[in-house]
């Protein structure tokens, strides 16, 4: 078994995916088959393999993404908090998301009437709107949806819409993502959002990036008047994710997430009003973190993930 | 199969070790700093990583490692010492590494902790040689130590307790029987009329039915039978303590007076992560109220 090359190795007859999480933190998980593995036009390396025990998952230049069975986490933390804080979301954007997983939770509001989706590689739309559909169940073909094959900060630099909540689901903070994570692009978001309008971005993971997170999340709050992070262990990630939320008005501490999920008829696997509390409440030392002095990700100088 | 241990690859030192079901954790190594076998046959290794810092495996598994077991032993300890108003008593079956000692001890009403731990040579390692976790803990007027099996313990005993805290080996092997219905019965025998008990009760993602057997097994035995759960990043899960109690709830603990009243200092538990740890998704949820109880007669074990 060589840990310099990560991806599939064979051992003993069996075959395994090892997988680099962070420097010095490996994976290995057996695969039972591999269902795809091609590069998308935009460059990125997929691989959809079936592994033991974790069923069905997504890998992207090597690394796990999504795993089919419990990717509803993640895309219900990300997407409800803010679609539920605000009161009548109509106009929504979402930049990234190509799995189809936020869209799907969006949806579930009755509210929406329009979803523009951003996404800058169509092929990664192309395998989960046609070929592996558990995730976005279909949420590809409803009518209130226009897809827009592009970049997504110059989407909102360019964009004359505005919108009541913009949920950002784009890759790590690496490479060309980088620019997806500053303050200077949050403050575009800020523009095309209404004044009552309210965002997210999935800003890392506390315990292996903490300081990815803070300066995320630090970025977030210099354009916001209000400003809440949130965090979920994501199995597949391995880690405890958070979510970064600006709001121009309504703050997600006071939604009042039992009555909104009632009325507007949300059904959810794992988020829940409980959840909703639980998700603001971080661990003393890592609060302590978040109100010493922290240097916020800005495009000169931009949070980065190994 | 891998080979699971110590490993050198390309001129560098690894950990492979079964995190069960076909997955396995490779952890880049610093050096090893201690391989020995305890008195009742476990292989105990320290090893330096560069992820976690220093590392306790027991039989190939991680223990803990030094960058985080404050979340575990103060999730595992502070919820039912603070939901109790008065501990005096305190029983800890296992807990070798005087992690749970150690903040035990920091509750002013605490008048005696008994310990009973199995293997000597733990404590030894971690009274002498490995002496972050205890941090003195085990020097206290106040400790009493017994080298004993835990289940032992609690069926010979004529001590009554305040609170009871299991933090014993995950079920495998001998450690099964400290994980059952009837374990629980004999645990609130010796334990007060308002009195409380904890049990760590493994993770949530990768192993949800010895959750749900061993949690239905502390609630077959206690009026009030709660659920925490918090993330521990070594243990690569989500994971949980089952809670019972005679009398209060650690819902309506007054978690905030209480600690400010007691003086307690804590690196990562306070009152709004006492509240988070008890919100469980929805699904899981549900799930806990169909769950067959954990029993002697088939116990449940986790790979």
């Amino acid at each position: 078994m060589s840990i310099v090359n990560e991806g599939f190795v064979e051992f003993l007859g069996k075959k395994y995916y090892l997988e680099m999480l962070r420097p010095g933190v490996l994976s290995l998980v057996e695969v039972r088959e591999v269902i795809e593995s091609f590069r998308t036009r935009a460059g990125q390396l997929v691989e959809v393999v079936d592994l033991e025990f974790l069923g069905r998952s997504l890998f992207m230049e090597k690394l796990l993404m999504i795993v089919f069975r419990e990717e509803h986490i993640y895309h219900e933390v990300l997407v409800h908090p803010v679609m539920l804080t605000h009161p009548n979301p109509r106009n929504i954007l979402i930049i990234g998301g190509g799995d189809g997983g936020a869209l799907r939770e969006v949806l579930k509001h009755p509210s929406v009437e329009r979803v523009d989706l951003v996404e800058l590689d169509p092929d990664i739309v192309d395998l989960f709107r046609y070929r592996i559909k558990e995730v976005s169940q279909g949420s590809f073909e409803s009518d209130k949806l226009r897809m827009i094959f592009m970049d997504g900060r110059k989407y909102v630099q360019e964009t004359n819409e505005k919108y009541d909540a913009v949920i950002v689901d784009v890759n790590d903070p690496r490479g060309q993502a980088k620019r997806l994570y500053t303050k200077e692009f949050y403050s575009e978001v800020s523009r095309i959002l209404r004044d009552d309008g309210i965002m997210v971005t999935h800003s890392e993971g506390i315990y292996y990036t903490p300081d990815a997170v803070l300066r995320i999340f630090s970025a977030v709050k210099a354009n916001f008047r209000i400003a809440r992070l949130a965090r979920t262990y994501v199995p597949s990630f391995r880690d405890e994710w958070t979510f970064s939320i600006g709001s121009k008005l309504y703050d997600p501490l006071e939604a009042d997430v039992e009555n909104e999920m009632k009325k507007r008829g949300i059904k959810t696997r794992f988020y829940s009003p409980e959840i909703h509390k639980a998700i603001f409440s971080l661990g003393k030392d890592f609060k302590e973190k978040l109100l010493s002095e922290i240097n916020p990700s800005t495009d000169e100088n931009p949070a980065e993930v190994i």
